[in-house]
């Protein structure tokens, strides 16, 4: 008789412990728009954040298992504190030691961007995702595989149930977390931002300043703020890589009037992530604008209007540029715990 | 939707030997229809919102749909059309994971066959071509009309991959795997090879 009291107890118990676990709606986030800067490209309407996805998409960014050998995470080539991408590489270096042949792109305000890639080749940020996982030299892996991985975790079972409603894993919902993550990696609290929305106490010294008139003359057609792109492309004259040979946009449109032409970056936290361009060939930013007042080839293929007039910039105006650009870092971004690797 | 060599049902990794002794044997053959309209005999059209993968792996594929309607025409996309090439992440028979993606220039493959034959001028004797590519001008996404004489047998559309495979170049091109001018090319030439069959 005990026993069987003892039994109905514990049911009951667990009964109760089970409807604790009953899963709620997930909380939505409003997508912060910066105040005057551009509507987000992306479509907040279809893959709405919410935390539980961002959630599971940075729990995603952060773990090898989606590559082959569970050795490559997304982080080991978009790392936090250099503004989500690979530091001190030239070009990326995925699975197996293998090199790219392109230097990783930053993670910054992606929900502005229109195309993805340095030649733009990717066309939504839902499908980003596919091209590392599946790519040989990065994650070397296929989606199937990683569904059947994840399928087999608990944790993400129950994640995938928070963030989807249910504990189903497909393609779709392992790309639309991803994207929830990437999504959110917005830097807006910059110096520049700061002085721009007239934060007390906050003020240009007068070489940033200089700094600033010289960025909007010779640089802000192509680099527009607040963005720090105008999220198209350009050849900004780079001499072709003799040994990658990388004809950029041409690649994928077959235009002749898009060979040699590559994404515009953003500048944002430009300091960080060195090394710069698309095959990671300038360490610093002096050797940047270096280039673009002594090194650019008029006569090169597309070459933008813009830059076929020679810059004029003396040592001192480097000075006051980089000084510029400086002011474009955002700390509270590159040190940010939500998007660092989760606990 | 039922592909044919030599006017037989096709079947997946025989060895096909025809007339002028070239030889062919299929691994993989995918490919996408969609935007389906159907004319009925009462003057309606029936638009069919869904996109259906063909494979020849997978039988369960070749049935497309069923209406009870007396179907006097048939308009559809050999391909997917260029809002579904930009539409992000999609489900189902659009899934990536059916291996009809290009991963690196977004878009999907259209049609996608895979095989060898001693044509082909590489050494494994192996071809394969991946058929995609929705911007202009190299949109490979091609309408096919086909008109019917109503009877009360089941609709079949037949694709005569032996036909196809005659007329094309293997000599000189293996292999086509991404967007361009001969994928454009390549499913101009396809389309015609799509025909009205008979009822099983
Ligand atoms: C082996 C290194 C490597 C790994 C791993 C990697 N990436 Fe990248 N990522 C790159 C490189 C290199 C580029 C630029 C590619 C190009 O332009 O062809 C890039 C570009 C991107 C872009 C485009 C940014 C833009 O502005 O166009 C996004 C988004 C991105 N990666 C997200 C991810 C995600 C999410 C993962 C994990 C699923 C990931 N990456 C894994 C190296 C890597
Ligand atoms: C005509 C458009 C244009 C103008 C004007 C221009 N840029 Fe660029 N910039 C680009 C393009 C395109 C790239 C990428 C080129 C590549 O990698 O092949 C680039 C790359 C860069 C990079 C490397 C970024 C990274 O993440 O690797 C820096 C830094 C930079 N530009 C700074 C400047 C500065 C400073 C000026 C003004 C002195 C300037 N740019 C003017 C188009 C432009």
């Amino acid at each position: 008789m005990a026993n069987k009291i003892f039994l109905i107890i514990l049911s009951l118990g667990s009964l109760i412990l089970w409807s604790f676990k009953q899963i709620g709606e997930p909380t939505i986030i409003e997508f912060q728009v910066p105040k005057k800067w551009p509507k987000p490209h992306y479509d907040f309407f279809k893959n709405p954040l919410t935390q539980e996805g961002f959630e599971l998409g940075r729990k995603l960014f952060y773990d090898p298992i989606l590559s082959r050998d569970s050795t490559i995470s997304c982080a080991s080539c978009h790392l936090q504190y250099t503004g989500f991408t690979h530091v001190d590489h030239k070009v990326s270096h995925g699975i197996d030691g293998r090199k790219g042949t392109r230097n990783s792109l930053v993670l910054i305000n992606l929900a502005w961007n229109k195309s993805f890639h340095w030649d733009g080749g990717v066309n939504h940020i839902e499908v980003q995702g596919l091209n590392p996982i599946q790519h040989q030299v990065e994650m070397d892996n296929t989606i199937e595989e990683v569904i059947k991985r994840l399928q087999k975790s608990n944790l993400y079972l129950e994640l995938f149930e928070r963030a989807f409603g249910n504990k189903e894993i497909t393609t779709t919902r392992v790309m639309k977390a991803l994207t929830q993550f990437n999504l959110s990696l917005v830097s807006s609290n910059s110096k520049y931002d700061q002085v721009m929305r007239k934060e007390k106490g906050v003020t240009f010294s007068q070489q940033e300043k200089n700094g600033l008139i010289l960025f909007r003359k010779n640089c802000a057609l192509c680099h527009t703020e607040p963005l720090f792109t105008n999220t198209f492309f350009a050849s900004n004259g780079l001499p072709i890589d003799t040994l990658l040979k990388d004809y950029g946009r041409y690649n994928i449109t077959h235009h002749s009037k898009d060979s040699l032409v590559f994404k515009i970056p953003t500048l944002r936290n430009i300091e960080y992530t060195f090394p710069y361009m698309h095959d990671g060939r300038f360490k610093k930013l002096k050797e940047v604008l270096t280039f673009y007042s002594e090194g650019i080839n008029k006569k090169a293929i597309n070459l933008h209007p813009k830059l076929q007039k020679t810059m004029v910039i003396n040592e001192n105006q480097k000075k006051d540029l980089i000084a510029f650009l400086h002011t474009l870092s955002d700390k509270e971004f590159l040190f940010d715990k939500r998007y660092s690797f989760p606990k | 939707m039922i592909p044919l060599f030599d006017g037989k049902e096709m079947e997946l990794n025989r060895v096909y030997i025809t007339g002028d002794s070239s030889e062919y044997t299929i691994s993989t053959l995918r490919f996408y229809l969609s935007n389906f309209r159907v004319f009925n005999s009462k003057g309606n059209i029936v638009e069919m919102p869904n996109v259906y993968l063909f494979d020849l792996e997978d039988t369960s594929t070749f049935e497309l749909f069923k209406l009870s309607d007396e179907i006097i025409a048939l308009e559809f996309l050999l391909g997917t059309d260029s809002i579904t090439n930009v539409s992000g992440i999609l489900d189902g028979p659009l899934d990536p994971i059916h291996g009809m993606y290009w991963t690196w220039n977004s878009g999907y493959i259209n049609f996608k066959i895979e095989g060898q034959s001693n044509r082909s001028s590489v050494q494994s004797k192996s071809f394969e071509y991946h058929i995609g590519g929705y911007l202009s001008p190299y949109c490979t996404s091609r309408k096919i009309d086909l008109t019917i004489i109503p009877s009360h047998e089941d609709i079949v559309i037949n694709l005569h991959i032996d036909r196809w495979l005659k007329s094309l170049k293997i000599e000189q091109s293996a292999s086509v795997m991404i967007p361009g001018k001969a994928a454009f090319q390549l499913s101009d030439e396809l389309v015609s090879f799509f025909e009205l069959g008979h009822g099983k």
